[in-house]
Order: C-alpha cells, then sequence, then structure tokens
C-alpha cells in the first residue's frame, strides 16, 4: 500500500450494494484507517430497496463524521469511523416510457431497412430485446454488458455536450474526473455477483467503460492511465427466492425473470468466462474468489409475496456473511501491493473448513491471521462492544438514546470537551448502531446487519454465541466486555460479583490516556468523542 | 438467683463509683481539647465512609444515569448523620459524667462547637477532594458545570 493510493469503490446491483454495506459496518469499525474512499453506487434501479438502505448508511456515515468546516469529516486514525466516505450515485434511466426496453433504447425501428433488428436478432431473443429494464437486467448479462456500457458513454456525451445534465450524471462526471485525477494511483474495487443481472453484467465492461467515458468526457485528450489498478469479487450463488410463475411471466414487459434454480449455471459460465475472457484478464489486477458451499439462503422464505421481486423499493433482501468476505477482499486490495505488478489478473480465494454442516468462522478468516487477525478481532470487537454498550447496556435499542449516555456519564464525571455535541448527533450515532445491531419495536427484536449476517454462519461467529443472544432479557443483562470466547480479552471485572464491565469501560473512559491523541488526527469535537469512546473500549479489550 | 443479685451489687458499685468520680472543673480543658480532637477524627471518619460509599456505587448505564446522583446523596446523608450522631454521643454520653455545676456549664457550648467544626470539616474535606479528583466518584458530590 503506497501512502499516495487514491481508493474507489464501486458497487453494482443488489449484491453489490449489500456488499457496501458491510465494507460502511468495515469503515465504521475503523478497518479502513486514514483512507479516503471514493464510491459509486452503480444501478439500474434508482429507487431499488438494498440501493436506498446504503446509500442511507453511507449518508449517516457522513452525518456522523461531519464537522463545521469539512462535510463526511475528515480521515481519522485507529478510531471508529476512521476513514471518509464520498458518495456518488449514478443509475441507468430506464424508468421512462421511451427508454423502458433494449428496443427503444437502440431504436431499432428506426432504421428503415430493418437492418439493425436484424442484427439485434442475432444475438438477443425477441423477448430479451422486450422485457422492462427498470428492475435490472434479470440475469440476461449479454444484454447488460452492453447497455451498462452504452450508459456509461451516453453519460459520458451528457456531460462532454454540457447541456441538461442530470443529477446523477452530474455524480458520475466527478467519480470518473476523481479517477482520471488519481492517475496511477487509483485502486479501483467493484462488487457485484456474477451469477445475477447488473452486477455481473457490469463487472467484465467497468474497466474499459471507465477509460471510454474518460475519452469522451474529455474530448479525446484525457485516458485513464494504465497504470490504475482494479480489482474485483468473483461472487458465486448463495442466495434464492421464489421462482417466478406463469402468470407473471405473461404479464407485459414480464416475459424475463431471473431464476434462481439457474443461478449455479449462470455462476459456472461467469467462472469459465471470467477464467478465458483476454480483456477481463488485462484490465483487471485481482479477482477474489468468493463461493457458498452450504444451502443458499432463500429470500422469499418469511415474505408473502404472491410474485418473484424484481427489484424496486420492495428489494430490501437480507445481508450474508458472503458480503462481508467481500469487504474483506476489499480490505485486502487496498491495503496490499502483492500481485499487482503482473500482466494479467490474480484468482485469489481463502478457504475455511467446513464440516459435519459447520462452518466456524474466527477473527484469523476475514483478513488474513496474525497481525491481521488481531486488528480484526480489536476493530470488530470494539465496535462489538460499542453497540452493546450503546444498545443493550444504555437501552438505545428500547428507544433511549443509548450514545447519549455515554455523554451525560462524561459529563457528571466532570468532563465537559463534548457538551457541545447535541441531542440530534448522539441520536444519529444510536441509530446507526441499531442498524449495526438490533433495535427493538413493539418489545420485538428486529436484527440488523450483524444478526442478519451471523444467522447465515452455520457455526461459531467470531465471538461467543451469547452475543448474537436475541432474548430481550439476556439482552438487558448483557456484558458488552465478555463478547470473545477467548477469556484473556474480557475485560477486568466482567461476570465478577463486585465490578462489572461497564464499571470498567466507563474507569478507562475516565483516564487522561483514553482521551483523542493528536496522532488519531480528529479534529471536530464528535470525531473526538468517538475516539475516546474507541480509546477507552480499546484499552479495557487488552488485545495486542 | 444468687449469682444475679451479686450482679446487681457489682453494677450498683461501679454506678456509684463513677458517680462519685464525675470530671471536675479541673478536667474539663482537658475534654473540650479531647471534643474537637474527636470531631476531627469523626470528620474524617464520615469522608472514608463516604468515599467508600461512593465508589461503591457502580456506574450505571441508560441515558440519564442515576449513579452520580446516589452518590450525592449518600454524601450529604452522612454529611448530616456525622453531627447529629456526635452531637449524640457528646450530650447521652460524655455530658452525664461532667460534675454539676461549673464543669457542666463550662463545657456546655462545646459538644455544639465542636458538632459544628465536624460537619464544616466534612463539607470542606468533601469540597476539596470532589475538586482535586473531579473525574473520580468523588467528583460527583460537587459537579462542575462546564
Amino acid at each position: 500500500m503506497a501512502s499516495s493510493d487514491k481508493y474507489f469503490v464501486i458497487a453494482i446491483g443488489g449484491t453489490g450494494m449489500r456488499c457496501l454495506e458491510a465494507f460502511t459496518h468495515m469503515c465504521a469499525m475503523g478497518l479502513f484507517d486514514t483512507k479516503e474512499i471514493n464510491i459509486l453506487t452503480l444501478d439500474t434501479d434508482a429507487i431499488n430497496g438494498n440501493k436506498e438502505r446504503t446509500e442511507n448508511l453511507i449518508r449517516q456515515y457522513n452525518s456522523i463524521k461531519t464537522t463545521s468546516n469539512a462535510k463526511g469529516g475528515k480521515v481519522n486514525t485507529d478510531t471508529f469511523f476512521s476513514a471518509k466516505l464520498n458518495l456518488f450515485s449514478f443509475y441507468t434511466d430506464y424508468d421512462n416510457s421511451e427508454r423502458a426496453n433494449f428496443k427503444q433504447i437502440s431504436q431499432i425501428h428506426s432504421d428503415p431497412d430493418g437492418n439493425n433488428k436484424l442484427l439485434a436478432d442475432l444475438f438477443l431473443d425477441e423477448h430479451v430485446q422486450d422485457f422492462n429494464l427498470a428492475h435490472g437486467y434479470r440475469a440476461q448479462t449479454h444484454l447488460g454488458s452492453y447497455l451498462m456500457y452504452h450508459a456509461f458513454i451516453e453519460a459520458a456525451r451528457s456531460l462532454q455536450a454540457g447541456t441538461n445534465i442530470k443529477a446523477h450524471e452530474k455524480e458520475f462526471g466527478e467519480f470518473i474526473n476523481m479517477v482520471y485525477d488519481a492517475g496511477g494511483d487509483a485502486k479501483i474495487f467493484c462488487f457485484g455477483s456474477v451469477f445475477g443481472g447488473t452486477g455481473a453484467s457490469s463487472i467484465p465492461v467497468i474497466p474499459k467503460a471507465i477509460n471510454d467515458a474518460i475519452k469522451i468526457r474529455g474530448g479525446d485528450k484525457m485516458a485513464l492511465s494504465p497504470d490504475a489498478k482494479f480489482g474485483a469479487t468473483l461472487l458465486t450463488e448463495y442466495f434464492s427466492f421464489k421462482k417466478p410463475d406463469a402468470a407473471q411471466k405473461s404479464k407485459d414487459g414480464n416475459a424475463v425473470i431471473a431464476d434462481s434454480s439457474f443461478f449455479t449455471l449462470n455462476s459456472q459460465a461467469a467462472l469459465q468466462f471470467y477464467q478465458d475472457d483476454p480483456t477481463v484478464k488485462s484490465t483487471y489486477k485481482k479477482m477474489y474468489h468468493i463461493g457458498w458451499p452450504i444451502d443458499p439462503l432463500d429470500f422469499s422464505k418469511d415474505n408473502k409475496d404472491k410474485e418473484t421481486i424484481t427489484g424496486g423499493k420492495n428489494q430490501k433482501n437480507p445481508c450474508h456473511i458472503t458480503e462481508f468476505l467481500c469487504s474483506c477482499a476489499a480490505f485486502d486490495f487496498f491495503n496490499s501491493d502483492e500481485g499487482l505488478d503482473g500482466k494479467d489478473a490474480v484468482y485469489l480465494y481463502k478457504s475455511v473448513k467446513f464440516k459435519d454442516n459447520v462452518l466456524n468462522l474466527n477473527f484469523n478468516d476475514f483478513i488474513g491471521d496474525g497481525k491481521n487477525g488481531k486488528l480484526f478481532a480489536r476493530k470488530f470487537g470494539a465496535f462489538v462492544s460499542f453497540m452493546h454498550l450503546a444498545l443493550s447496556k444504555n437501552k438505545g435499542a428500547r428507544g433511549d438514546n443509548g450514545v447519549k449516555g455515554f455523554l451525560n456519564q462524561l459529563k457528571s464525571q466532570n468532563i465537559h470537551h463534548y457538551n457541545s455535541l447535541e441531542d440530534q448527533y448522539t441520536s444519529e450515532l444510536n441509530d446507526y448502531l441499531k442498524q449495526f445491531g438490533y433495535s427493538i419495536d413493539q418489545n420485538a427484536f428486529v436484527p440488523g446487519w450483524l444478526y442478519q449476517v451471523r444467522s447465515t454462519v452455520p457455526g461459531k461467529f467470531v465471538l461467543d454465541d451469547k452475543t448474537y443472544t436475541h432474548n430481550l432479557n439476556e439482552l438487558e443483562k448483557f456484558d458488552a466486555g465478555m463478547i470473545f470466547t477467548e477469556k484473556d480479552y474480557h475485560w477486568t471485572g466482567a461476570g465478577s460479583f463486585l465490578g462489572d464491565s461497564y464499571n470498567t469501560f466507563v474507569k478507562e473512559l475516565l483516564e487522561v490516556e483514553t482521551e483523542p491523541k493528536e496522532e488519531q488526527h480528529c479534529s471536530g469535537t464528535n470525531e473526538k468523542f468517538l475516539a475516546h469512546i474507541y480509546n477507552a473500549i480499546r484499552d479495557s479489550q487488552k488485545i495486542n | 438467683m444468687k449469682k444475679s443479685f451479686s450482679l446487681f451489687i457489682l453494677l450498683s458499685a461501679i454506678g456509684l463509683d463513677a458517680s462519685a468520680k464525675c470530671i471536675g472543673p479541673k478536667d474539663v480543658p482537658g475534654l473540650i481539647t479531647q471534643t474537637y480532637i474527636l470531631a476531627v477524627v469523626a470528620a474524617i471518619a464520615f469522608i472514608l465512609l463516604a468515599v467508600l460509599s461512593a465508589n461503591l456505587i457502580k456506574f450505571q448505564g441508560g441515558s440519564n444515569p442515576k449513579d452520580p446522583g446516589k452518590r450525592r446523596l449518600w454524601f450529604w446523608l452522612l454529611g448530616a448523620l456525622s453531627p447529629i450522631a456526635f452531637l449524640l454521643y457528646n450530650l447521652l454520653v460524655v455530658v452525664p459524667e461532667l460534675c454539676k455545676g461549673p464543669a457542666a456549664s463550662k463545657f456546655s457550648m462545646h459538644p455544639y462547637i465542636g458538632t459544628a467544626i465536624l460537619l464544616v470539616l466534612y463539607i470542606i474535606i468533601g469540597l476539596v477532594l470532589s475538586k482535586t479528583m473531579k473525574r473520580a466518584k468523588v467528583g460527583n458530590w460537587f459537579p462542575s458545570k462546564g
């Protein structure tokens, strides 16, 4: 990792958005210290539920970091929310009666000789040319790649012309300008699946599409640096959903609907393509194979939907461990220069023991073992403890403002550095933690990201199983200092009769040594408050 | 019966002996000094009790933790208890030992002055401790407004 590196993330489609959600939580844990990361969300569906959820999460992240003179805050070191995230959103504009399907976009019938139609028929079935694109490419990757490339080029032309530029095109322009400015220091990582629609269609064409968009945007005087480095996940099938029935397919524009029973086949075909395609091999530096050996997660299981959800605001699928592993792949790509010098793409994977239907994951299985394993344990453990302190101990999950509890505790111990923080700030941070952990709605447990991910692991998930309890009584008494099964990492006083972990944590919080340090580069009061909390938890944990 | 009768005789003799040896005017200055020393010792003892109680009260969760209020309450409870206990001790144990007349009248004001000293000392030591150890649990006794 060179200090001049510039970091970019492109999240594509529903799966890409959930990978980005995991990535954002990793940033909140502080696993992307001192990095400014430019993020482009890319979808065919402007109102997709997963896209909306992830973008809102990043906006919330930025709001938590925002200071009076820096929107989205600044990069910090060794603390929570240490990375600075710049969000850009771009979507292909298909929610329009004149651009709803391939035929309309390509203006096939504008050719009186019918040559366009003949050419299209060579590659695409009639019903593929006709289906409504507003909810994505519906596993038709041959069509998707073509249209996604077209969308990039169209946006670049619009930017070059300088008239009627739409807001999302403007954001796309800002993003590609930054990629161009980064030159050979650009490290661009793409999140998406290889078995579905939008992600699978886009990943192969992204480097070329960005390069060509930069060229058009710059009037052929600009180009993507040949030293810019691309990485991506090759995420194979891990979920399924309700099979579409004939009645749904018979509706106008719905002749093609993705069928998850073909996802295994799609994955196999995609991997063969990625193995052989010369463009992919020459444009990407690292590709991370991520697969799921266990039965796919059924997204339709608890839903009472009559039809297959093809996209839109209803597509808010739960999160999965494989998406978390994808964000860990981004960690490796951004932090390691190994394998970036080669001419062809390097394909990477890491295997985990799966026996008797049990998959145990410990802190060495995510971003590497040794020093990185300890780093993961420290940061992941600290954020989970923070979540439990705020939500379980301080009752933040039950409608109280758990984060304000820390602030009031500091105030009552005569530490007034953070008095200027308003209720809106503590409330936003509390809400973020609820999205990360859990919330309680009318006495019912609502799982957040962590609990959703945990539920997909048939075995140990880094921490003691009690950490993920859904039982409201157990949560109320939960000791945030005993989340590890490794007793060496238990906080002083944890589980003892006289003391408890919260007492230990507050004592650490009151020590002068845990106040934010200059080397943590926190400028705003909000960033300093987070660093103070982080330091107190880190010192309570004793993970060296 | 014989045993209990003997015990009654012994206690009566001790009682008679004690009343016979009441504290006279000559010993009153010494008793006054002893009373003030006891007031200082009591103030320190009660402060130590207040420190102990403050530290035994754990930091509590919630958006408005109640533990600082509990520590303050215990500080003032002990602050109220200490002069009452000291005054009652003097009035019920020490004063009856004084010979009636000049000795009693010479000592009469000092239990009250000692009590006042104890109370003032308790508050001053508490204030100093609270302000010098602002971040400790005793810091809750006299919180600063920030």
